[in-house]
């Protein structure tokens, strides 16, 4: 019995020893499987971060090496959000490009003759003819031929930014690194030249002075503290003004002229005849002039002015007189009237004419609606501001945007509701929810500007590439505001910059379950802040445990618009951006048979709107209206199943039932009310430097002062996602479930959840995570048999993947059952050491786990299916099929501001219709972009239609014929006749489509050969002249009779159909019988007025048809009139004026009227047909009237004059004034020594000057012959002759005299000098007459001019213990060099 | 013959005399009016400056003209085309979203070079047909040098040439000696180009150019931007005064159509 016990003892020791290792081996085998999950992340995390680590440090390498990197946990959490593109992505599409081709170099010269600029490597050798240098224009070393800097052209003074190092300083010029600003020789300040303020450097100041001929700082100065243009501008005061009165034939009469006072002694030769502020018209003068005559404005002022009876400006218009004449004294602007005030700057508008442009008014002609009150006055301050179409009042120079949709995000622009709108997803506040960009294609963004009280507008880019940005700045003391707007970049492009990279994306992917959170919160901090951008987040988790399909990207906040005609690949490859593919998940479940476990929001339409809003966000993309509000033309997006590649629709029943149809169909996808511009939206500026702030450091403000290799490294602060310690939360995660079948793909499902979203682990986590925690119930008590029946459980249900179909309370059950079956069986064996002889119910409920886990097998429970919803965004299509009329819409829409038209340009035309073709009408149009949008239809075979006659250009009394026009028309005299051939018909008809059209008198063949109507248009009108069929080939009319003509008219539509194998056919007849007097075109009487001294003056008149002609001092009958004129009547005599008749008329007194009247046919004159002649029963008259007075030239400088110079001759302005004529002012020529006549400089007016001696010209000492020649507009002739010489004077001044008298020193020179002396030698010079009389008269040793002397008697205090050495300079310069003219020494000479 | 008679014969003899008479001085009076004004002409046989200058002006205005139309240059090289003129690019990017390169930092400077190399070969030739001229009128002229020395230089509203040639002609015992001649043209080619400058700079440096402020604070200018696909700006500067239209091309912070 010992040794039977014994080996039972020993087998059951053996059992219990086996139990043991295979209860080790199956907890082993559970630990591991879990662990080994947590070491491979770990193991991989790390291989990864070091290759990553080395990739950003490897600048340069090829990103597509990141790419290949083959980790399957890595590119399933990239997968899950970073929108999956089949061709570009974000950044490494932009670093891409860069790798690719060779990197970013400068060009020195291109062979195309640019110069510095930046190509790729690759292109060098093809591009570039000068040197490739390594870089970009801001790397290059400062002493580099392309360097960029400011260059200076000392000679003009002008400074130049962005220039390069070479080819300033190869011309010449001299080249600094620095900004232009803080250069001092380029820094703006006011230059006051003789009569403007211009805003300007001193260098260029300079120079101008030197071309007017002034003296800088004498006549000409700088102010470099006025900084600004406006404060510069406003400024200004000219010299002072005043009467110029000088004497004039009749010398009781005094003239007068208001001039400076340098002005008038050159006019007059006096200094003694100017008084400065006063009026010419102030009677203390006693000129002729009389106050306030008339009112006018000024060329180049803004005010204004009266004007005395001589043709004096005066002070500024106030209707109070009397004020404004100021007792004949000049009021200064801003003590005169004040035309309004801040708020209504037109205030006085009736009574004052202080117009000011820089606050919205200038002088002009009186307007029906602006009139001075005095209604006798022909001008007032017209108002320069605008009135926009919301009713806005706009000032003079003030801009604003106008949109042609919406634009940026739906709703009200607040900072910071872009992520509020992400986060929402209550349907109830859906209105808020689903940011997208929702600038509509076809849509521009414009600048509109009041110019001079007209508004105009100019288009931003094309496509939006530019927007227009917009500051409002309060108006003073309103509530008003000042808008100023400019087009500027769409940096639309930074905005998928933002989006990471594959290197960023795998670093974010560490985060685990946070990565999608940590890439929201960094597109908030960069992407987020962009003005330009927003952050669109798409979120179909509806179950936060199982559903995975979320994801953030930053996109446009305006998104572009394409050209889908000339560029569609680059379209194609942007929409992409936002082709996502969702995987659903299907579990075959116990009870319920197949059921939707995951991401189930994917086959909604939420999941279509939201992957449309993202789509849309990216340019014309996806399911849109057009800017007019019509739907797409095709399939902005599709939805397919990546499995089949058919196109699902396997949900009946959704709202849109054809969602996978296509786009197409989804109307309530594309939001007409995103083609209704808000009033008033506009983009605020923004400053660039923030983008720059953000971009740079969105890492270190997010992560404190850690770089990002300290939070790969886990170093990071508390709080920051790590790899490792995330992977510790999976694996205490993971450790509660230890025990569990399917451990595996739960730990990897719960340390990166978003694997879920396309790499199949999803169906493993369902599965799972449905399944209680059996663990928990598993294993305890040390009942090893219930452990290994447990374990042996949870196995078979993994290992034949049941267990995702099972309900919690089954696999309850089932593992239940198998634990107490091992339970039993152990015990069994423990106990009675069989397995199943001592009970077979253990062994019993074992088989029944086996067969029930077998049966569910067969019955395929727990089989998952997943069903890949690819989204696919495609570039915006135009809608096709639009009717006719909505191509030509372009143009016609309503903007922002209220404008219901604007310039249409080719991509808003293109965007209404496929069938819109864009025409460039004119050039005129083309300045702001605009031309014409016409239907096209390709499949259109019809050429244009005539549908209807154009009434309102038709000449009266003509009528066309009645409808049908499918032939043409016919066109007849409402008096039963026909056109006579002196007749012009004009008459016109519409088309059905825009088209081109021609006529012709005969068929034609070709279109080309045939006389062009007019340009495209739908209204085409034409001018027919009776006398000049021939042009259209209409001949052999007969004389005597009715001839009827056909025109032939051919139009051709905008893809070419013509009918000219039938054209139209418009009937008329034409009657070349003469029934009517010849009619008078054109008339020639040399002017509205005649020169003074006019006695006899040729008449021309023309004639439609030759003519006999004569004419009378009184009214008669024809054959009364006592005068013939001479008239041509062959047939080559006629010009396009018509046939001319002449004659001489004598004129009788200051104004002379005459009666001419014609008849036609002269070849019938006295012949049996005289009788059938017509002749003029009115007169035709004309008013012959003279000037009146003669055209004087009033005064002339330089006038038989000799000017005497120094040694260097100065330029010389020649003045001279005219008066009488027909306003006094003229044309005046000028001849020098009888060189030709040549037109004064400055002349026009009735004061003229010339400057002589500038430039490379230069005065000689000579004498010099000068004959003026002036001519008004009544051809009034004055002419002058005088003469004038030059002379140098190089004779230094001699002392004639010198004494002392009463302690003064005195000397008198010969001629007027200026004289000074010392007491001593200068510093550092040996000889006391070393020195030179300016030196002298800096120290102060003047030797004063005594008043009477005229500069000839000099005198000082004299101290006769000094020494004096006396020097005397004359007014030329002239003084002698190196010695005194005198020393005076103890008193003596 | 009796006495009546030969006192018919004295009248008519008389009368033929006035006739003969009346008849030269109308002959005389009418070929003055036909007098043709030509510079160098019969009677101004050493008027060097008259045709001299008639040549400068002549070129130089024909030349301002074309150089105002098209950027600055007569012979634009790194021109853009449009509406049939090639018009100089000041200031240029060929990459795209890139400020521009001041092409011509020294505008004006590059603008007189162009217009003396243009003059250059021209006066010279007019100075030759001057001089055949002169000389088959009996006069001889002699130049101290083969090609004369041309100075070009840009003021406000008008445009000097200098030219630097000694001159002497000679007729009938008679010598007269030339040496410097000044020609000056108006022309608001340097106002126009300073603004030229001034907008290549301003898109160098911003992308932009104001130009509505500009035409308010200087109203004799008015500027016009015109967007040729988005890429290259034509600038059209309007002398008020004048009439006169400078274009410029400037492709700075160019935007490609489209994508």
């Amino acid at each position: 019995m010992k040794i039977k016990a014994s080996r039972e003892r020993k087998f059951e020791a053996i059992i219990q020893i086996v139990l043991l290792i295979g209860s080790i081996i199956s907890f082993g085998y559970l630990i591991r499987d879990f662990s080994d999950n947590i070491v491979s992340a770990v193991e991989i995390s790390d291989s990864d971060v070091t290759n990553i680590q080395n990739n950003v440090r490897n600048e340069g390498q090829d990103p597509n090496q990141l790419l290949n990197l083959d980790n399957n946990f890595i590119n399933r959490m990239l997968n899950s959000f970073v929108p999956q593109a089949p061709s570009i992505n974000s950044g490494d599409f932009l670093n891409g490009i860069n790798s690719n081709t060779g990197g970013v170099k400068v060009c020195t010269k291109t062979k195309d003759n640019k110069i510095c600029q930046q190509i790729t490597g690759n292109s060098c050798q093809e591009n570039c003819e000068g040197e490739c240098l390594d870089g970009t224009l801001k790397t290059l070393p400062e002493n580099s031929v392309c360097s960029l800097g400011t260059c200076i052209d000392k000679t003009e003074g002008i400074c130049s930014s962005e220039s390069p190092k070479k080819y300033c300083e190869d011309l010449g010029g001299e080249w600094k690194h620095q900004e232009e600003d803080s250069i001092p020789e380029c820094v703006k300040g006011c230059c006051h030249l003789a009569d403007q303020p211009i805003f300007t450097t001193e260098g260029s100041c300079k120079k101008q002075a030197e071309s007017h001929g002034l003296e800088f700082g004498v006549g000409a100065d700088f102010n470099g503290e006025i900084v600004e243009e406006y404060s510069c501008l406003i400024s200004f005061e000219g010299e002072k003004e005043g009467a110029c009165v000088f004497s004039v034939d009749d010398e009781s009469k005094k003239g007068c002229k208001l001039t400076t006072k340098t002005e008038c002694e050159t006019l007059t030769e006096r200094n003694d005849n100017f008084f400065e502020d006063v009026l010419c018209s102030n009677p203390d003068l006693g000129t002729s002039c009389l106050r306030q005559n008339s009112t006018n404005c000024i060329e180049g002022l803004d005010e204004i002015y009266w004007f005395d009876s001589c043709g004096n400006k005066e002070n500024i218009y106030s209707s109070i007189t009397d004020q404004s004449w100021n007792e004949g004294k000049i009021l200064k602007n801003v003590e005169s009237c004040t035309l309004g005030e801040p708020g209504d700057w037109l205030k006085n508008q009736g009574i004052c004419g202080n117009c000011d442009r820089l606050q919205g008014s200038i002088c002009g002609n009186k307007t029906a609606e602006q009139k001075l009150d005095d209604a006798t006055q022909g001008v007032v301050c017209l108002d320069t501001s605008c009135v926009d179409d919301s009713g806005k009042r706009r000032e003079n120079g003030e801009s604003w945007c106008a949109y042609q949709s919406s634009i940026g995000l739906p709703g009200p622009d607040v900072p910071g509701l872009d992520s509020l709108r992400n986060s929402i997803t209550n349907p109830a506040l859906s209105f808020l929810a689903g940011a997208r960009a929702t600038d509509t294609p076809g849509s521009l963004h414009f600048r509109k500007f009041c110019n001079n009280g007209k508004i105009e507008i100019s288009a931003c880019d094309n496509y939006r590439n530019q927007i227009c940005v917009e500051e409002q700045t309060p108006k003073e003391e309103t509530e008003d505001y000042l808008s100023q707007a400019s087009c500027r970049l769409n940096r639309w492009q930074e905005c998928l910059a933002y989006n990471p990279g594959s290197a960023e994306a795998r670093l974010m992917g560490f985060a685990g379950k946070n990565a999608g959170n940590l890439l929201k919160a960094k597109l908030e901090l960069t992407c987020g802040l962009d003005p330009d951008c927003f952050v669109k987040t798409v979120d179909m988790i509806r179950d936060k445990e199982y559903d995975t399909f979320k994801f953030s990207y930053c996109a446009p906040r305006y998104p572009p618009g394409f050209d889908m005609k000339d560029n569609p690949d680059a379209a194609n490859q942007l929409c992409a951006q936002a082709s996502q593919q969702c995987t659903v998940v299907y579990v075959n479940m116990l009870i319920e048979g197949w059921t939707c476990k995951g991401n189930c929001e994917c086959e909604k339409p939420t999941f279509a709107k939201e992957m449309n809003d993202l789509c849309t966000s990216l340019g014309d993309c996806g399911s849109e209206v057009n800017y007019l509000g019509n739907q797409p033309g095709g399939k902005g997006y599709i939805i397919t199943t990546k499995d089949k590649k058919d196109l699902w629709s396997n949900l009946g029943g959704l709202p849109f039932g054809d969602l996978f149809g296509g786009g197409f169909g989804i109307g309530n996808l594309a939001n007409p009310l995103d083609a209704e511009p808000i009033k008033e939206e506009y983009i605020p500026l923004t400053q660039p430097e923030i983008l720059d702030k953000i971009r740079h450091s969105w890492i270190v403000e997010t992560f404190g002062s850690l770089d990002i290799s300290r939070i790969l490294s886990g170093d990071a602060d508390s709080g920051t996602p790590n790899v490792e310690t995330n992977n510790e939360k999976g694996g205490i995660s993971a450790g509660l479930i230890v025990g569990g079948t399917g451990a595996t793909a739960l730990a990897a499902a719960y340390a990166f959840p978003s694997s879920l979203a396309v790499g199949g682990g999803f169906s493993h986590a369902t599965v799972i995570g449905s399944i209680p925690n059996p663990a928990l119930a598993g294993f305890g008590g040390g009942a090893l048999g219930a452990g290994l029946g447990l374990a042996v459980t949870g196995f078979l249900i993994k290992m034949l993947g049941i267990g995702p179909g099972l309900p919690a309370a089954a696999t309850y059950a089932l593992m239940g059952t198998g634990a107490v079956a091992g339970a039993l069986v152990g015990y069994q064996y423990a106990t009675a050491g069989t397995f199943c002889a001592g009970g077979p119910l253990g062994c019993m409920l074992a088989v029944a786990v086996l067969l029930i886990i077998v049966f569910l097998k067969i019955l395929g429970i727990g089989e998952v299916k997943e069903k890949k919803i690819m989204f696919e965004c495609r570039p915006w299509v135009a809608p096709t099929g639009e009717p006719i009329g909505k191509c030509e819409q372009c143009g016609k829409d309503k903007l922002s501001d209220g404008a219901e038209s604007f310039p249409c340009n080719k991509y808003s035309c293109q965007s209404i219709a496929q069938n819109c073709k864009y025409i460039l009408e004119t050039e005129g149009t083309a300045e702001h972009g605009g031309g014409l949008c016409v239907t096209a239809d390709i499949n259109d075979v019809s050429p244009p239609r005539i549908i209807d006659v154009w009434k309102d250009v038709l000449t009266t009394g003509y009528s066309y014929s009645e409808k049908p026009y499918d032939q043409g028309f016919s066109i007849e005299k409402n008096s039963g006749g026909c056109m006579n051939q002196f007749e012009q018909l004009k008459f016109g008809f519409i088309l059905d489509e825009y088209g081109w059209c021609r006529i012709s008198g005969e068929r034609k063949e070709k279109f080309e050969e045939m006389t062009a109507i007019g340009g495209i248009s739908q209204n085409q009108s034409f001018v027919l002249s009776g006398y000049d069929l021939s042009s259209l080939s209409i001949e052999g009319l007969k004389s005597e009779e009715k001839n009827d003509i056909s025109l032939y008219v051919v139009c051709e539509d905008a893809v070419g159909k013509t009918n000219i194998d039938k054209p139209y056919i418009i009937n008329l007849c034409v009657d070349p019988k003469d029934l009517t007097a010849p009619v008078i075109n054109n008339v020639n009487s040399g002017g509205d007025v005649l020169p003074y001294n006019t006695e006899t003056q040729t008449v021309n008149v023309y004639t439609d048809e030759k003519s006999e002609c004569k004419w009378s001092y009184n009214e008669g009958v024809f054959g009364d009139l006592p005068n013939s004129m001479t008239c041509n009547i062959d047939d080559g005599d006629r010009d396009v004026r018509g046939f001319e008749c002449r004659s001489e008329v004598v004129l009788q007194g200051e104004t002379t009227s005459i009666c001419i009247k014609c008849k036609d046919h002269p070849e019938w004159q006295n012949t049996e047909n005289e009788n059938r002649r017509n002749e003029n029963s009115e007169c035709i008259k004309i008013e012959l009237k003279k000037s009146n007075s003669e055209l004087k030239i009033d005064s002339i400088y330089p006038n038989n004059v000799t000017i005497t110079t120094g040694r260097n001759i100065p330029s010389l302005t020649i003045k001279t004034s005219t008066s009488g004529g027909l306003d006094g002012n003229a044309d005046c020529f000028f001849s020098l020594d009888n060189s030709p006549n040549e037109l004064m400089f400055e002349t026009g007016t009735n004061i003229h000057k010339q400057i002589l001696g500038t430039g490379t010209s230069s005065l000689q000492e000579k004498f010099y012959s000068l004959k003026l020649r002036c001519v008004d507009k009544a051809n009034n002739v004055a002419t002058n002759t005088t003469s004038f010489e030059i002379k140098r004077d190089l004779i230094n001044p001699n002392i004639a005299r010198i004494y002392e008298n009463s302690r003064r020193l005195y000397v008198v020179t010969d001629e007027p000098s200026q004289c000074a002396f010392l007491n001593k030698p200068i510093k550092e010079r040996k000889n006391a007459c070393n020195f030179n009389v300016d030196e002298a008269l800096e120290i102060g040793n003047i030797i004063s001019i005594e008043d009477s002397s005229q500069g000839y008697l000099h005198g000082v205090e004299f101290d006769t213990k000094k020494p004096y050495y006396l020097r005397c300079k004359d007014l030329y310069g002239n003084e002698k060099t190196g010695e005194c003219d005198i020393v005076v020494k103890g008193g003596f000479v | 013959m009796d006495d009546k008679m030969k006192k018919g014969q004295v009248t008519i003899m008389i009368i033929v005399a006035i006739a003969i008479v009346a008849f030269i001085l109308i002959f005389f009076l009418l070929k003055t009016k036909i007098k043709i004004d030509l510079p160098g002409g019969s009677e101004s046989v050493f008027d060097y400056e008259s045709y001299a200058k008639k040549c400068v002006r002549d070129y130089t205005e024909e030349a301002l003209d074309l150089m105002i139309k098209q950027g600055g240059f007569l012979q634009p090289k790194n021109g853009k085309l449009f509406n049939n003129t090639n018009i100089e690019y000041l200031c240029y990017s060929k990459a795209n979203y890139e400020k521009c390169v001041n092409q011509h930092p020294l505008l004006i400077k590059e603008m007189k070079i162009e217009l003396k190399e243009y003059l250059g070969p021209k006066i010279k030739e007019c100075l030759l047909d001057m001089k055949r001229d002169f000389e088959n009128r009996n006069a001889q002229v002699l130049f101290n040098s083969e090609n004369p020395e041309i100075n070009v230089d840009f003021n406000d509203d008008r445009v000097n040439i200098e030219i630097d040639k000694e001159i002497t002609i000679k007729k009938e015992g008679e010598t007269r000696n030339y040496n410097k001649l000044n020609v000056e043209i108006q022309s608001p080619i340097y106002n126009l180009a300073t603004i030229a400058s001034e907008i290549a700079s301003q898109e160098a440096k911003y992308c932009y150019f104001e130009f509505v402020g500009f035409g308010i604070y200087y109203p004799r200018f008015s500027v016009n931007p015109y967007s040729v696909s988005g890429e290259t700006r034509i600038y059209s500067i309007r002398d008020n005064k004048t009439n006169k239209i400078m274009s410029i091309a400037i492709r700075s912070c160019a935007i490609p159509p489209g994508f």
